[in-house]
């Protein structure tokens, strides 16, 4: 037998022992699926082509990095840095020292939100080549949405259906509103915690006998993860580079029961929201975890709206993660993705077991900020709201299904925009409207989108304008 | 992730071709039957198959191994591309503009053997998205169970109960088929 077949069965069977009894068929219909692969005739010239391209954007790309050498000089100290923690993080566990008694994770200050004021366009133009299109399309699985891929197309000859293509357009329904007098500035976040030094330091003073750590020049640290080796235990990654510190579940001492793995979860498994906040608060609680940078906590629900759709189909299962969203405030303002989520400390809950099984997304909080000049026409912000907001148009044709949804009054927010520039990527925060989604009609399969978001800075309001003209 | 193939991606955040040039190699044709078969259509792959590469060049940089491997990465950009491109795409509506993947052509001439492949493609149609998406990673793509569920975004555990339900389905609908033909036969 293949080993792959081998192992592909095998995997069938840890799932599933009564399975075995049809060893035969499944063996045949694994290696008839196999032989169903279709043949693909690759065409040489275009991979040769494509790399040829390909070259040539590498080659802009490097162009734009004035401070490459300094880059590569850092890079190759951090990867130094990295082969000596894979040799210290197991010394440490194996001496059992208190590893948080040693280091100061983060000083208090680093996670309060600290912004340090700049002059008037301090950040230079804001014009994005960190415009990432159409990402809403990718966010959605699993969240209550995705639409393409549900839409039941597959590579198998005549059987194949294709998605129609469809448009959203998004109608404002809400009250009349204005920017004027807009106060807030564009925020430019500052990564890393302050104590990667302090960290490195302390490290340098262990001995080995191979390796003399003292001999790294303004070592800094940049990440380490510790792990409870018990049942339910935790693994806990601190990014000091970063600045942020995400918990996830140590799968190999989390119960893998079969039958608690395979069984379908239905409504009833779902707690109630403030049972699920209830057991988010606590599992910070007894980690000691400040979220006194973050809003009233909520449950991201967005799965029900399609689960209420599709439940009947059997298409729509109930997740067997919850997860609690602690909305991160920004001098009292919500920051959101340009897809329309709300950004913040995320907990998730492990349904199958009833408990929290990670934190995601608790990060430093330092900004500069800097003042520019905003968008206060309103006619230009709907025009670019009934479009979708912040993403590349895709062009339309008589073949699109045009979609209204319809979109209510706008509130004032932050949206978090990516920008690359030699060689670093910075996060910004800029003022931005966001509608909220109010109504949804029902050909509009697995829609996710619950806001729409528009960046008020001019420098990117006008660009993407710009592109909503060409297309 | 091998340790050779992370060197390789820190040097190509670097900015070397070369390296560059060997993941290029080593991705190209998984990644082209990756997009071909959820396309089945030549120019369509080779649109999107320029995009993914492009967009994993701009954003090399995003990527970060603790995260996942680089592997992983790519095919997430590469599903995310293809997602992208039905919700956008206007020309592809007409079936006749698709090639049709049953190509068949070297299995000799037994008709019942093309026969049968046929009727295992349309059964895999037939699947859930969800289950087709990770039979097909899983089968055709030879990706492991910690690889898919980074490029889909579910639990390892997941991903193993959804193909193996995918699995199960498949069985039981191919031996109805073989049952239903047998009575006819009678």
């Amino acid at each position: 037998m293949d080993k792959n077949i081998k192992k592909i069965l095998e995997d069938l069977y840890s799932l599933d022992q009564s399975l075995k009894k049809h060893e035969n068929e499944l063996l045949k219909l694994i290696e008839e699926l196999i032989a169903s692969k279709p043949k693909i005739k690759f065409d040489e010239n275009f991979k040769k082509e494509l790399y040829l391209e390909l070259l040539e954007k590498l080659d802009q790309l490097e162009n734009k990095k004035n401070n490459f050498n300094f880059m590569k000089k850092l890079n190759y100290a951090f990867g130094a840095l990295g082969v000596l923690l894979l040799i210290l993080i197991p010394t440490l566990l194996k001496n059992k020292q208190p590893i948080a008694n040693n280091i100061n994770v983060n000083r208090p200050d680093d996670f309060k939100v600290q912004i340090a004021k700049l002059d008037k366009n301090a950040f230079g133009p804001l014009l994005a080549n960190n415009i990432e299109p159409q990402r809403e399309a990718v966010a959605g699985f699993g969240g209550g949405g995705g639409v393409a891929m549900d839409s039941p197309k597959m590579a198998a000859g005549s059987d194949m259906i294709w998605p129609g293509p469809m448009a959203y357009k998004y109608v404002y329904v809400g009250e009349d509103f204005s920017v004027d007098g807009l106060d807030m500035a564009v925020l430019k976040k500052i990564n890393g915690l302050a104590s990667q030094s302090q960290g490195a330091q302390i490290l340098q003073n262990l001995n080995f006998d191979n390796i003399n750590l003292q001999s790294l020049d303004n070592a800094k640290l940049r990440n380490f993860t510790v792990y409870e080796d018990k049942d339910f235990g935790y693994s806990v990654n601190v990014d000091f580079y970063e600045g942020m510190i995400s918990i996830n579940e140590n799968w190999e001492r989390w119960p893998n029961n079969i039958e608690l793995l395979e069984r379908v979860m239905k409504i009833d498994d779902m707690p109630a929201d403030d049972k699920l906040i209830a057991m988010a608060d606590k599992f910070l609680q007894d980690r000691n975890i400040n979220v006194s940078t973050y809003g009233k906590p909520l449950v991201d629900n967005t799965w029900r709206y399609n689960y209420e759709k599709y439940a009947d189909s059997g298409e729509f299962m109930v997740p067997d993660i919850a997860t609690v969203i602690y909305p991160l405030l920004i001098e009292g303002q919500e920051v959101y993705e340009e897809g329309g989520e709300i950004q913040g400390l995320r907990v998730s809950i492990n349904l199958r077991h009833q408990r929290v099984s990670g934190l995601w997304n608790l990060t430093s909080q330092n900004y500069q900020s800097s003042v520019y000049d905003m968008e206060t026409d309103v006619a230009k912000i709907l025009e670019l709201a009934s479009k979708g907001g912040a993403y590349y148009p895709f062009p339309e044709d008589s073949n699109t299904e045009l979609i209204e949804v319809k979109i209510g009054t706008p509130h004032i927010a932050y949206t978090q925009i990516w920008s690359f520039e030699n060689n670093v990527n910075s996060q910004l925060l800029v003022p931005a409207l966001v509608f909220p989604v109010t109504e949804i009609p029902e050909q509009a399969q697995y829609f996710y989108k619950k806001n729409v978001v528009i960046p008020l800075a001019k420098d990117i309001l006008g660009q993407r304008m710009e592109i909503l003209m060409k297309s | 992730m091998e340790n050779n193939e992370l060197a390789l991606i820190y040097a190509c955040q670097r900015g070397e071709a070369e390296a560059f040039g060997q993941v290029y190699e080593k991705y190209f044709k998984k990644i082209y039957s990756f997009v071909y078969y959820r396309t089945s259509h030549k120019e369509s792959t080779e649109d999107l198959v320029s995009l993914i590469f492009s967009k994993a060049l701009e954003n090399i940089n995003k990527f970060q191994s603790s995260k996942g491997s680089f592997s992983s990465w790519l095919y997430k950009i590469a599903r995310n591309t293809v997602i992208d491109y039905y919700r956008g795409h206007k020309n592809i509506q007409n079936l006749d503009d698709i090639e049709d993947l049953s190509d068949f052509s070297d299995i000799s001439d037994n008709m019942d053997r093309k026969k049968a492949l046929s009727d295992i493609q349309n059964k895999l149609a037939q699947l859930s998205s969800n289950q087709r998406e990770i039979v097909i990673m899983r089968v055709w793509e030879d990706l492991s169970y910690k690889e898919i569920a980074e490029i889909v975004g579910k639990s390892e555990a997941n991903c193993k109960m959804i193909f193996s339900r995918g699995i199960k389905e498949l069985r039981l609908s191919l031996a109805s088929l073989i049952y239903l033909v047998m009575m006819l036969i009678d």
